[in-house]
């Protein structure tokens, strides 16, 4: 009858062999793993030198920048200057009414005969007031007329009202007109 | 009690030394480090941001010749001048009523306030664009004269209006008119040119309006009480 042989020992050996490569893999991947830790380690230090050195950089150069825009600061102010009253003046000629002021002048003149002109009230919006003194209704009539068959009228002005005609004791007639001047 | 046997758990020791150190190492520097790369970054990316700001200022002002700018200046101080100049204002109407063959009868300034002044206060008048002085010009003369002297107000520097026009004219009589005149001026800017902000353009607009300025008369106060060094005229005497 052959002998059956119980090996104790392989099963003992085995466990010892998992346990030498476990060991190994544990070793082994530890210096992998530090390796590859120094490496980024070092690649982050270098990087961190690299953003510093980086940043001297650009810092000397606004500084570098700064220092030649402060040399041409005279440049700056009058460019600044220039541009506060041009933008100042722009704004103002925008906002002017286009009345031809010299124009209308001579055509109130013109219609005026006898009557006495007193005041001629300018308003931003292109409306003229014209206030004066007639001294019998005839001289009022007669502006009134002239006022109407004046040529030029349509191209000077767009809406012409009679705001007031008030007779005084003497007979005079105090009259107010409103001239809206047409826009081109 | 935890029995470490040092022999038996020799190899484990290497493993463990290394993974303490990674951890140490990352704690106390790498983190620190990281957060350092963030922040520096970040002042990086504003700081080129700046650069690349101050790169185009530059080019715009090297664009800038300062000869053109005084000369361009010199015309616009004309236009709009920094300060209350009554004598200069006073001079330039005189000038232009006896241009315009007129008789000057009497001038009253308005509210002056501080006169030639940098500080003189800029109060702009309700529907007005710019802080004036008012004139009020009586002047005798035809009616034709008169738009002329107007038109010659509006077309010599520094810039002035027309706002009011009263008439007293009685039979027979030459015309008298008094003219209610503004003249603008506009103080220096209480801020001139941070380093940081663009360079201020001139757009097509005010160019325009630099043309039109060009258009415009601008007498001669060389020889004038204005500029005379010695006795000086006096403005008020008509």
């Amino acid at each position: 009858m052959a002998s059956q042989e119980i090996d104790f020992l392989s099963e003992k050996q085995s466990s010892a062999s998992k346990k030498a490569k476990i060991i190994h893999f544990l070793k082994l991947g530890s210096i992998i793993v530090l390796i590859a830790y120094c490496l980024l380690t070092a690649a982050i230090f270098s990087y961190w030198f690299y953003l510093n050195s980086q940043g001297k950089k650009t810092e000397q150069e606004i500084a570098s920048k700064k220092q030649r825009i402060e040399s041409l600061s005279e440049v700056e102010t009058t460019q600044i200057f220039l541009k506060q009253r041009l933008a100042a003046l722009e704004k103002f000629f925008t906002n002017q009414n286009k009345t031809d002021l010299p124009l209308i002048l001579s055509f109130l003149d013109y219609i005026k005969g006898d009557a006495r002109l007193k005041q001629i009230n300018l308003t931003k919006e292109g409306e003229i007031t014209i206030s004066g003194e007639a001294d019998n209704s005839l001289i009022l009539t007669g502006l009134l007329k002239k006022l109407e068959d004046y040529d030029q009228f349509k191209e000077l002005f767009s809406q012409v009202t009679l705001l007031s005609a008030d007779k005084q004791k003497t007979g005079n007639y105090l009259f107010s007109i409103s001239l809206i001047v047409e826009e081109n | 009690m935890l029995n470490f046997n040092l022999r038996e758990n020799k190899a484990f020791i290497l493993p463990a030394f290394i993974f303490l150190m990674v951890f140490l190492v990352t704690v106390t520097f790498l983190k620190p480090k990281l957060s350092q790369i963030f922040i520096i970054r970040q002042e990086i990316n504003s700081e080129k941001k700046q650069l690349a700001s101050l790169t185009q200022k530059l080019a715009s002002l090297d664009g800038l010749a300062q000869v053109e700018l005084n000369e361009k200046t010199t015309l616009v101080l004309n236009a709009l001048p920094a300060e209350k100049d009554v004598a200069k204002n006073l001079f330039i109407i005189k000038q232009l009523v006896q241009e315009s063959d007129l008789g000057l009868n009497n001038v009253t300034i308005g509210d002056v306030g501080d006169i030639s002044t940098a500080s003189a206060q800029a109060k702009i008048e309700k529907g007005e664009v710019l802080p004036a002085m008012i004139f009020s010009v009586s002047v005798s003369g035809q009616m034709s004269k008169i738009g002329d002297f107007i038109s010659k107000i509006n077309s010599t520097l520094p810039v002035m209006k027309v706002n009011q026009i009263y008439l007293s004219n009685k039979k027979g009589d030459i015309p008298e008119v008094t003219l209610d005149i503004n003249s603008y001026f506009l103080p220096i800017p209480k801020t001139l040119g941070k380093i940081d902000q663009a360079v201020a353009i001139i757009n097509s607009k005010e160019e325009e309006t630099f043309e039109k300025l060009k258009e415009f008369k601008v007498l001669d106060l060389q020889d004038s009480f204005y500029y005379s060094e010695g006795e000086k005229e006096n403005p008020f005497v008509y």
